[in-house]
Order: structure tokens, then C-alpha cells, then sequence
């Protein structure tokens, strides 16, 4: 053979390879991405049996699951979307003005036809509204959360100390049981450069009696109520594991289930880390709501499935109707029970039938039973508009970065207060409606 | 006789292959062979074109835009991105920590890597094996190699700390990863440790054929250990030494995954190298023109290192 006939034998080979791989990729089935920050191995087994259950009922469609972790996902949809693929399905982003700004700008799927074909009626109304922008219904939450101080009742008993209600009763608590000798903290307040830092911090914020922005959506970090705040959390640190600089949520739930910290502030997910990891605490565990600082305060969010726009946005949507089926949203929250509250009504029994539901009611009553504190960082009292620009500030870590300087840098915290004012302020400049 | 019969026959091998060729394509078989050797350049011209200039020109073009990740199109901006990167404390902050980061772990790697190779060099029972075992930190993943780490820096639990304590050389536990003043050289160590079978690998190599004349003629001068190490090892290896470091500072440079996976540019932005800036401003804030910019203006940067790197090769080759 020579190299003519080389060349024409590869370049057929070639052609017959493409001819084949075009018709077999006619046939191919509709593939859905689906990516979500719910990672615990139970939750995945739970996403992994939605792919083989929908599968072999939609021959048609092919569910590609994704993870990431809550801090990188947003980052990760941004890497997709710059690169004109993102995932058609999310489920639990639980970043509003993410999500707001993506609907603002048509990338988002409306999803009003999944909620009138499953039912309006059957769905938590407020929280349905928290995600329509315009007339667009952007996400359907599916649970509903607030997380709540969880506490070691045998070391509490030890110490001689009462659970806290107030900040006052937390830090005197938190002081007794801190003994670094036995490698036992009283608290576990976050500083890393992460979300769970920004709650916590924004919670003290409101608990204190202030705000992030007012209602005409000015930055409004520079005050008394802030600098009480930060004051506080700072206090706190002092009786935080030594590492607290890196912590996010993963840290904060393993620094109490591994028996490092008395208290972690946390969602309802620890009862099943309790479970898996560390069962012998469960019955020295109680939950309480946050200590109460001038006012109770606690942040509130949602986990939620949004549809991106896309080549195959319809399959995505029957994709989340079916997982909104209450078979499907129960299967999604036994492996976490108690972590989220179902936004249909319709699930919430057999939430209540759950085995650990029943067991642990020391535990999850505050987790489940409805609250009237709760507040969201895109709207932080009933007189506050829906702030659109909360995102650009989050997404400069104003708050992560005001507590680093605070904790880990030593700052005054009047100082560190004051050069937050002028970075969000700085960071929200230009953000307009 | 024979070389005038092989010229003569020449022009009609030449116009048999001719012959060949027109009585196969005609005019189409002749332009074909012509084009031959663009059609077998093309798949890699193509690769070049869509893997390395396409990539190279959109990332230039897009410094040039104000660009939101929600916002694909963007609105050009000419250099304003430059003006306030150039205008931008955090840049220069960055750019120092990034020289400071490659110059330490590079320093370090040839430091603990030649001494390694030195010590390999020497005939000892089970020699083979620790050269296999040396390059353990250099082939595992680098998600692997930073989850040990993490471990070992644990305030609490850590190995590190324990040791540290045990030999009274710090009183308390230290969170390595968490305090400002301890996160870099945390990151560096861990940098260090990863690639110095890197340095390991080039420099036993060069070690090998170095000619054994040279250290038993200094051994007849009287000269001692250190004095054959100064007078005969070093300047063998100064030019696979100065390759290395070339080398490595580029890779150093760059280095993304360690810091970012250790401690995402933290705390208090320790360790915020340029990288790391780079994908903040893309990716965090969605600045992806601001992103841009940082990532060209490194581009030039390891320009110039690499033109110092190609100078001295053209000088090693003359």
C-alpha cells in the first residue's frame, strides 16, 4: 500500500466513522443536566435512583447528574453559562439574587405551568412568591429552612449552665464549656471566607437590630447596631475552634458531631450526620433557636429547582415536575430529614411520619414547626423592596471579608466596620435595576 | 561510468514518477501532490489555531470589555480594565505575592531537590527503591496531596501541630491554614514538598554524567568533600540548575490548584496569588474583562521569563 492508498483508506474510514457516529447520534436519547450542591452520599443515592427510575420510564431522556459544593456552585454555573452550556436543571442553589439577575436577563425558564399543572393551591404561597420576579415564576422552592442552635445538653448539664435564649446567657455559656485541654469549644462561630459565614454574621446583624441595606437600598453597615454586632461575633471567636478561619458549612456541622464544639449554629442536616457518624450524641442533643440579641432573628431560605434555558428546557421541566410528585419529594428529603420543611402541603404528613421525626422531637420541633422571625437578605423587613443588588455584594464577600478582618486580623472593629461601608458601597455603585 | 549512467538515468526517474502520477489523477493527481503537504499540515495548523491563537485572542479581546457572566456579549471598554488594574492595590499586592510564592517554592525546590539528588547519588542498600519512593509527592493528584496536607495542618488533630508541641518548639496548637501570618509558608511547604521530585529527577540525572576523572583528581589535590562539591558539582550542574529554575518559575507562577484547593486565596487574602485573582474576578465577582486583563498582563509577564529562558538556551547552544 502506498501512501496515496493510505491516505484514501484512512480518509474512507474517517467518512464511514462520521456517517455512522451522525446516525447514531440521531438516535440518541435527550440528555438533562442536572447539577445540585446536595451532596451527602445519602442524598446522592437518592438523585442516582431519579436517573434510573425517570429513565426507564422516558426512554427518551437521559438524566446527567452533577455536583458541586455550595460555594463553588454558583461559581460553576457562571464557568457554564459563559460557556453557553449551562446545566438545565439546579436544585438547591438557594442564591436569590443569583437567580433574580439570571431571570432579569431571559435565561431562565418560566416555570408557572409546573406549578399550575401540579397545583397552586398545594404549595406554600409566600414561598413560591419569593422566587416569581415580574410575572416569572424563575425556581420552585421545594423545602423551605432556617437553621438553629444545635446543643450538647451532657456538657451543658456539666457546666451547670441553662440552653441560651439570649446573647448575654450564649456567651457565658460558651465561656464555661470552652476547655482547649480537652479540645471542647462553647461555640463555633464561622470565619472563613465562605457563605455560612455570611449568614451567620447577617444574622447577628439583624439579631443586633440592624441591616444590611435600608429600604432604599443603601448600604448601611457603618452603624451602632453593626459594630454591636461584630462586637459579639468576635466575642464568640474567642471560645470557636482555633481553625474557625477556614470554616464554612461542612466544618460547622463536623466541628459539632465530631464533639469538637458544645454548639454549632447548623440546618437540620446534622440529625442525619448525628445518625451516620457520631449516633451516641443523639440523645445528648437538643436544638434551641438562635440566642436572641435585641430581637429574634434568623436568616431564611429554600432550596428550589430552576430550568435554564436550553436546547432541552421542556424534557428539564417534566424532569422537575416529576421530582415535585410527593413520592419524589419525600424520597428527596428522608436522607436529610428535618434539614428542609416541604413547600407542598401535601408532603408535610409523611414528613411527620418519619421514624427520627417521631424520636427526636427534643430535636426537630424547631426545626420544623413554623417560625415568624425569619428573615431573607434580599428583602430584610416587610418595607424593604426586593434588593437586586444584594448579589454583586454578596459576590464580593463584604461580610466573610468585614469578619476576617475582625477575627483573624484583629482589627478594631469600628475600623473594620467602616471599610465595609466603603467596599459595598464601592461594590453596588453601578448595579442598576 | 557508473555515476554518468546514474546521472542520465535521473531525469527519467523523475519523469517516470511524473508519468506515474498524470497517468493516475492527470492535472487533478499533480495539484493533489502539491497539496499534499498542506493537507497533511492542516489537522495540526487547525489544532493550533482553535487550542492556542483562538483561545489567546478571545482572552486578549475580552480584557478589553466590561463583561458580566449574565451579560455574555459585554460592552467595550478599551483599557479601562488595564487603567484599573494598573490603578489597583490588590493587583500589585497579588503580583507581589505570586513573585514572592514562585521565587520561595522554586528557591526551595532546587534547595531540598539537589540536596535529595546528592544523597541518591551515593551507592547505599535499597538505593532503587528510595529513588522510586522520592517521587511519590510528584506523581500523586494534587486533590489527594492537599487533603493530606489539610490533615496534617489540622489545629486540632493535626500531625504537625502534635509534633511541633511534642518537641516543645511551639506551646499551643497553631491553625496553620486559618491565621494570616502562617497560611503562606503553610502553602509554600506544601508546594515545595509536591514538586521537588521534579528537581530530584533532573539533577541525578545530570549528577550521572558528570565524569569521575574530575573528583579523583581533585581527591589526588587533597580537596575535600565540600571543596569537589563547590569547585566540580555546582558548576556541572549551573546549567541544568538555571533550566530548572526557569522552568519551574513559569510552572510556580501559574500554580492555581494548591493554593485554591488549601486555602481560596485566604485568609484575610494571604494568599491571594494572581491566579487566584484571575478566577475571583471571573468567577466570584463576574468580572470576566477584569479577569481577562490579569490573566493577559501575567501572559506578558511569563513572556518575558520565557524570552530570558530562550536567551540563554540560544546562548547555550552558540
Amino acid at each position: 500500500m502506498d501512501r496515496r492508498q493510505m491516505l484514501i483508506g484512512a480518509g474512507g474510514a474517517l467518512g464511514l466513522g462520521l456517517g455512522g457516529a451522525r446516525q447514531a447520534l440521531a438516535q440518541a436519547q435527550t440528555p438533562i443536566r442536572f447539577l445540585t450542591p446536595e451532596t451527602d452520599p445519602t442524598q446522592v443515592r437518592v438523585w442516582q435512583a431519579f436517573v434510573e427510575q425517570y429513565g426507564a420510564a422516558n426512554r427518551g431522556v437521559a438524566i446527567r447528574p452533577e455536583y458541586a459544593s455550595w460555594d463553588d456552585l454558583v461559581r460553576k454555573v457562571s464557568a457554564d453559562l459563559m460557556a453557553g452550556a449551562p446545566p438545565e436543571v439546579i436544585a438547591g442553589s438557594s442564591r436569590v439574587g443569583f437567580v433574580a439577575a439570571a431571570s432579569r436577563r431571559n435565561l431562565l425558564m418560566d416555570l408557572t405551568p409546573v406549578v399550575e399543572e401540579i397545583g397552586r393551591a398545594d404549595f406554600h404561597a409566600p414561598s413560591l412568591a419569593a422566587w416569581k420576579f415580574g410575572n416569572v415564576q424563575a425556581a420552585i422552592p421545594y423545602g423551605m429552612q432556617w437553621p438553629v442552635l444545635w446543643c450538647r445538653t451532657d456538657l451543658f448539664g456539666e457546666a451547670g449552665v441553662p440552653l441560651p435564649t439570649t446573647w448575654d446567657e450564649y456567651r457565658a455559656a460558651a465561656e464555661k464549656l470552652t476547655s482547649p485541654q480537652r479540645g471542647i469549644f462553647g461555640a463555633c462561630f464561622p470565619a472563613g471566607r465562605t457563605w455560612n459565614t455570611e449568614i451567620q454574621a447577617g444574622t447577628a446583624i439583624w439579631q443586633a437590630g440592624g441591616t444590611m441595606f435600608d429600604e432604599k437600598l443603601n448600604v448601611t453597615l457603618d452603624t451602632p447596631e453593626v459594630r454591636r454586632a461584630m462586637t459579639y461575633y468576635a466575642e464568640m471567636c474567642r471560645f470557636s475552634p482555633p481553625d474557625i478561619g477556614s470554616y464554612g458549612f461542612r466544618e460547622a456541622s463536623a466541628a459539632y458531631t465530631s464533639g469538637k464544639s458544645a454548639t454549632t449554629f447548623y440546618w437540620g442536616r446534622v440529625l442525619s450526620h448525628l445518625h451516620a457518624q457520631a449516633p451516641e450524641l443523639l440523645p445528648k442533643t437538643r436544638t434551641v433557636h438562635y440566642p436572641r440579641g435585641v430581637k429574634q432573628a434568623v436568616a431564611f431560605g429554600w432550596d428550589e429547582f430552576v430550568v435554564y434555558r436550553g436546547r432541552n428546557s421542556r424534557a428539564a421541566m417534566d424532569y422537575v415536575k416529576w421530582m415535585l410528585q410527593p413520592q419524589q419529594m419525600y424520597a428527596m428529603m428522608e436522607p436529610v430529614i428535618a434539614h428542609v420543611v416541604p413547600t407542598r402541603n401535601s408532603v408535610v404528613p409523611m414528613l411527620q411520619q418519619h421514624e427520627w421525626i417521631k424520636k427526636h422531637p427534643e430535636i426537630v420541633t424547631t426545626l420544623i414547626e413554623p417560625i415568624d422571625f425569619g428573615i431573607s437578605s434580599v428583602k430584610e423587613s416587610p418595607n424593604h423592596p426586593f434588593n437586586f443588588k444584594w448579589e454583586s455584594f454578596q459576590a464580593r464577600n463584604i461580610i466573610p471579608d468585614m469578619v476576617q478582618r475582625i477575627v483573624l486580623g484583629r482589627e478594631p472593629v469600628a475600623i473594620a466596620v467602616e471599610k465595609a461601608q466603603k467596599d459595598g458601597a464601592d461594590a453596588v455603585k453601578d448595579v442598576r435595576q | 561510468m557508473a555515476s554518468d549512467e546514474a546521472i542520465a538515468r535521473a531525469p527519467r526517474v523523475r519523469s517516470g514518477v511524473a508519468a506515474g502520477v498524470t497517468s493516475r489523477g492527470g492535472v487533478l493527481g499533480a495539484l493533489r501532490d502539491r497539496h499534499l503537504g498542506l493537507v497533511l499540515l492542516a489537522p495540526g495548523a487547525f489544532t493550533f489555531l482553535v487550542l492556542l491563537v483562538f483561545p489567546l485572542g478571545y482572552g486578549i479581546y475580552t480584557s478589553f470589555l466590561q463583561r458580566h457572566v449574565l451579560d455574555p456579549e459585554g460592552i467595550w471598554v478599551g483599557l479601562e480594565n488595564y487603567a484599573w488594574l494598573l490603578s489597583n492595590g490588590e493587583f500589585w499586592r497579588s503580583l507581589m505575592l505570586s513573585s514572592f510564592w514562585a521565587g520561595a517554592t522554586v528557591g526551595l525546590q532546587i534547595i531540598l531537590g539537589t540536596a535529595v539528588a546528592l544523597l541518591l547519588h551515593q551507592p547505599f542498600k535499597g538505593r532503587s527503591m528510595v529513588r522510586g519512593l522520592v517521587l511519590f509527592p510528584y506523581m500523586m493528584p494534587v486533590v489527594s496531596v492537599v487533603l493530606v496536607w489539610m490533615l496534617l495542618y489540622n489545629a486540632l488533630y493535626g500531625v504537625v501541630n502534635w509534633l511541633l508541641v511534642q518537641a516543645g518548639i511551639i506551646a499551643a496548637p497553631i491553625a496553620w491554614l486559618s491565621q494570616p501570618d502562617s497560611a503562606f509558608w503553610a502553602v509554600v511547604f506544601v508546594g515545595v514538598w509536591k514538586y521537588f521530585p521534579f528537581v530530584v529527577v533532573i539533577v541525578l540525572a545530570r549528577l550521572q554524567v558528570i565524569p569521575q576523572d574530575l573528583y579523583e583528581a581533585a581527591r589526588i589535590d587533597g580537596a575535600g568533600a565540600w571543596s569537589r562539591f563547590v569547585d566540580i558539582t555546582l558548576p556541572q550542574l549551573r546549567d541544568v540548575l538555571l533550566v530548572v529554575a526557569l522552568l519551574r518559575t513559569i510552572f510556580m507562577f501559574n500554580n492555581f490548584e494548591i493554593i485554591f484547593l488549601l486555602t481560596g486565596g485566604g485568609p484575610l487574602k494571604a494568599t491571594m496569588t494572581l491566579p487566584i485573582m484571575v478566577y475571583e474576578q471571573a468567577f466570584g465577582i463576574y468580572e470576566l474583562g477584569r479577569g481577562s486583563t490579569i490573566a493577559v498582563v501575567m501572559f506578558l509577564i511569563l513572556i518575558a521569563v520565557m524570552s530570558i529562558y530562550f536567551a540563554f538556551l540560544r546562548k547555550e547552544d552558540a
